[in-house]
């Protein structure tokens, strides 16, 4: 009886602690992150005097004057970022579905030379990438970060969307076909409206990652017209050097954007993340 | 079933012509941005090759000059200490936490925590190592923390100080709980059948036990695939460096590869040098995977779409 009552004190006391630890990873993981908007709201004398708790009076101005700064490059991340996966799930649909659906000469040729070149990671290929766009005449356009964005992004698209349509039952096509629709209106009617799930975790992981991009934009943009936000975070931060408070905000107002996209998304972003695993 | 997909397959066959049509925009893509590169890198390892654009083949030259370059052997040894280091954090931290949330009772508390520890990736990884490098600064959090304890001794530019560069570009990201690497393992945990799960606890084997016997060989797939992703990780990841000490200084203390390529091309001019390297580190890598797919025979991971 006391063995059993003791045995089962100790693992209370195990799942307590368990919990505990837990709680001090999270709490640390998020410690930077909770500095840096607590500091956003200081000015310089209540940053060096109020370091390490939240200081009175807060100041709304540096998110004013950080949303000034840089409202250009969130607007144009936003642009790059929203067409790049526009065409990614435009032509994952279309060469996904063809590759599921039909069979044509050299099908699984021109499949695998695309999945292919999942293999190798862009950062390996940025010299000559950035000597061929400067030969296309590309340089420090939209085009010279969306061109190569939809290409790479694809392929993913392509993979998992051949997946999903491959496991669609062809019964569901006839009906549309005996209607006379063509392969686009098939795709466009009874593929698409089944595919909204594969189609939101591909534009999420998408979105992650041209959202993300940093030393591509970096080599091939120098314009303020083009600049995406993480290069122009460069700017930004010579900008404001040593206005600590300013510099926060500005670091909180980078977050918004992805920030909105995940509570709008919350599951599917989850899903998103691990998808993005078939990159490697 | 498949006897009647085939069967209708050829009646619903639309005409070649369009198949081909649509699929030439998403090829063409592929070509131009990403085909075109790969060759080019390949051919222009083994020619000196200029911004204007003018090569001259010189082939080995690049390879051997990397052979007898300290800066290059230098950043090699700092990328494998950094690797070895990201195989100790990046792999158990993530594992321990994914134990973690795994035995919470209750669903909603696992989802919650599963959440927290996503919430860090709406920061834009650029923005993250500016953080850090806050951090790492003469007025930040470390630095401020060691006055506070008094222990001012310790305080030094973590960044500049060649004994700490590297440790400091290695301790990015502490204490290591990456949302990705949680969620993969997590996913591997819930995927054990629970009937498996019962059986272990009928058997009497202690958490450690169920945990070190069970979980583990169970989820070696995810185990595997976090390997890979950590060593491309690694490889390939300059952008903390780039951000923390531009140039990987002091000296070349936080030089690695995938750097030194990029200030190759950037900033030295020696675009062929520079795609040597690429080349070196991208043999490396699938040398590395395949070798690891011969060791380690698990099923390919497929997510859930």
């Amino acid at each position: 009886m006391r063995a059993a009552s003791t045995e089962k004190r100790t693992r209370q006391l195990v799942g307590v602690l368990w919990r505990a630890a837990l709680a001090l990873i999270l709490l640390l993981t998020f410690f930077p992150f909770g500095f840096m908007v607590m500091t956003s709201f200081k000015d310089t004398h209540q940053f060096y005097h109020t370091f390490w708790l939240p200081a009175w009076p807060v100041h709304l101005e540096n998110y004013t004057g950080a949303l000034a700064d840089m409202q250009a490059y969130i607007a144009n991340s936003i642009f790059v970022t929203a067409v790049s996966i526009s065409g990614i799930l435009v032509f994952g649909a279309i060469a996904g579905f063809l590759f599921a659906r039909y069979r044509f000469l050299g099908r699984e040729y021109i499949y695998y030379g695309m999945i292919a070149m999942m293999m190798i990671p862009g950062v390996l290929l940025l010299v000559p990438s950035f000597l061929w766009v400067k030969q296309l005449r590309l340089l420090d356009s939209y085009a010279v970060m969306i061109l190569p964005y939809i290409s790479g992004g694809q392929i993913l698209g392509i993979y998992l969307l051949r997946g999903f349509f491959s496991q669609i039952d062809n019964d569901l096509f006839e009906a549309a076909q005996v209607d006379g629709a063509g392969l686009l209106r098939q795709l466009w009617h009874v593929g698409l409206p089944l595919a909204k799930p594969v189609l939101g975790v591909v534009a999420i992981v998408s979105a992650l990652s041209v959202w993300n991009q940093f030393m591509w934009p970096l080599v091939t943009t120098s314009s303020e017209d083009v600049m995406v936000l993480t290069v122009g975070m460069l700017r930004y931060n010579t900008r404001v050097g040593g206005q600590y408070g300013r510099m926060f905000a500005g670091y909180t107002v980078s977050a918004i954007p992805l920030g909105i996209l995940f509570l709008l998304t919350t599951r599917v972003f989850m899903k998103g993340i691990t998808a993005g695993a078939l990159k490697a | 079933m498949q006897r009647a997909v085939r069967r209708r397959r050829k009646a619903d066959q639309p005409p070649l012509a369009l198949i081909y049509g649509l699929l030439l925009a998403p090829a063409a893509f592929l070509v131009t941005f990403n085909y075109i590169p790969a060759f080019s890198a390949l051919y222009h390892a083994f020619t000196e090759w200029d911004i204007g654009g003018e090569s001259t083949w010189v082939g080995l030259a690049n390879f051997r000059a990397l052979t007898g370059d300290p800066v290059f052997h230098k950043s090699i040894v700092n990328v494998a200490k950094l690797g070895i280091f990201a195989f100790a954090t990046h792999l158990t931290v993530p594992f321990v936490v994914a134990e973690m949330i795994f035995h919470l009772k209750s669903e909603r508390w696992r989802y919650f925590c599963r959440v927290a520890v996503v919430l860090p990736m709406i920061v834009p990884g650029v923005v993250t190592f500016m953080l850090w490098s806050y951090i790492y600064s003469d007025a930040g959090i470390l630095t401020e923390l060691l006055v506070r304890l008094h222990l001012h001794d310790w305080v030094r530019g973590w960044l500049s100080d060649p004994k700490t560069a590297l440790w400091a570009v290695a301790f990015v990201g502490f204490p290591f709980a990456g949302g990705f690497n949680v969620l993969i393992y997590y996913a591997g945990l819930t995927n054990i059948p629970g009937s498996v799960l019962e059986a272990a606890e009928l058997d009497g084997l202690s958490a450690p036990g169920r945990i070190l016997r069970m979980h583990i060989p169970l989820i070696l797939q995810q185990v595997k695939l976090l390997v890979v992703m950590t060593m491309i990780g690694v490889v390939n990841g300059f952008e903390s460096i780039y951000i923390l000490t531009m140039d990987g200084g002091p000296g070349y203390e936080t030089t690695v590869p995938g750097l030194y390529m990029y200030l190759n091309g950037f900033s030295y001019q020696r675009m062929g040098l520079a795609c040597a390297i690429g080349l070196l580190m991208l043999l490396f890598l699938l040398a590395f995977t395949l070798s690891l797919n011969r060791f380690i025979r698990t099923e390919d991971y497929e997510p859930e779409v």
